[in-house]
């Protein structure tokens, strides 16, 4: 018998924030705890404004937050 | 639709002989995480988890599609060399048939470098052989890596060839905090949008840098427009700080272009820090570093039709 292995979508996160999460539990960090909490702080904006719960932002948008 | 099957790990194990429909064949809703672990991975693995990683970034971006992303482990840390480094030749290739209005498969990706420290200089590094990566796919992203192309001809090659519609490996390509050593980036030709930011170029060990400094951008075949290359270093190599060419080189016509905030090191007499030479060329250097005494446009800045403010030297505002 062989199996099939479906991956369960958002497993990872849905969020570039919710999977550095996930990372640091493992392989480490990409970006720096300032980075992070601006991260998260544009995602709640994303999600309040556009009801977008699923987005993927890079260092650079991060950097954009003052 | 509910499937039976065994849980385990986040993933759902189902037997082989339950048929479903292929819309249910999903990976993700969205975009796709990757995992590339060049000491713990494998190319026959799915690639889809950190216990599932691929072996080479390469397996990582053909498996790929658009708006994925990949996340790079690094290899382990040797004294006097430091952190091993990937030694591959990756192609990033447009996806899809090419042409125009017809979608590119593999744009939007984003390769990531794990770094605790946040110093690309301890996260993963490519090695070119030839050239590090060559990039033909739109938007791409490229953080916390590091490329060694002391012996390679170029470190990144972004190509682009206009009304062909087969590679836009230019338009909205994004780079940050990564650094470069060798021969750098070459970019031909034209494109829209790319963004370098906050990162650092090296020549090679004895200064030189293969001919194109450490970025060449190339407008000569099909126009380019708004440019970036913003808070970034441009450093000599190990054993002098001079490079062989200009750090940075445009061949017009380039439109809009924005050189700002960087820190160039010192210079050779006869080289450039930014050749930009050509009226055809437009935008604004502003607000950068050059470390020499008194620099001289036209002799050590060539603007072309670009304007300049806001520069410093060590001898003070360049005027």
């Amino acid at each position: 018998m062989a199996n099939i292995i479906i991956k369960k979508p958002g497993n990872f996160g849905k969020t570039r924030s919710e999977q550095e999460e996930n990372l640091r539990k493992g392989w480490g960090a990409t970006i720096t705890d300032e980075q992070l909490d601006k991260m998260k702080f544009l995602e709640k904006k994303a999600k309040e404004q556009l009801g977008s719960t699923h987005n993927f932002l890079t260092a650079v948008d991060a950097d954009k937050v003052e | 639709m509910y499937l039976r099957g065994m849980k385990r790990d986040g993933q759902v194990l189902i037997n082989e002989n339950i048929k479903f429909a292929k819309s249910v064949l999903f990976k993700d809703l969205w975009a796709v995480p990757w995992f590339v672990d060049g000491v713990n991975g494998s190319d026959s693995s799915s690639g889809l988890g950190a216990d599932l990683s691929k072996a080479t970034i390469q397996a990582a971006i053909s498996a790929a599609g658009r708006g994925d992303v990949i996340y790079v482990r690094p290899l382990a840390y040797k004294i006097g060399t430091g952190f091993n480094r990937y030694t591959e030749d990756i192609t990033v290739i447009l996806g899809g048939a090419g042409g125009s209005a017809v979608e590119a498969t593999k744009s939007d990706i984003s390769l990531i470098g794990i770094t605790e420290s946040r110093n690309p200089e301890f996260g993963p590094r490519i090695k070119a052989t030839t050239i590090g990566m060559q990039i033909d796919a739109p938007a791409f992203h490229i953080e916390n890596m590091g490329f060694y192309a002391e012996d390679a001809t170029y470190a990144i090659y972004l190509r682009n060839n206009g009304a062909t519609y087969t590679q836009r490996g230019s338009d909205g390509f994004t780079m940050y905090n990564c650094v470069v050593k060798g021969s750098g980036l070459y970019i031909a030709s034209g494109g829209d949008g790319a963004r370098i930011e906050k990162c650092r170029f090296h020549t090679k060990y004895d200064g030189t840098s293969g001919g194109i400094g450490a970025i060449l951008y190339s407008c000569s075949a099909n126009p380019g427009t708004r440019l970036q290359i913003l808070n970034s270093i441009f450093q000599g190599g190990n054993v002098t700080e001079q490079p062989a060419t200009a750090y940075i080189t445009i061949l017009p016509p380039m439109t809009v272009a924005l050189i700002k905030g960087n820190t160039f090191f010192k210079i050779p007499a006869d080289a450039h820090y930014i050749n930009a030479a050509g009226a055809s060329n437009t935008g604004a250097i502003v607000d950068n570093f050059f470390a020499d005494a008194d620099i001289v446009l036209e002799t050590d800045l060539h603007i072309g039709g670009m304007v300049q403010a806001g520069n410093f030297d060590t001898g003070g505002i360049v005027v």
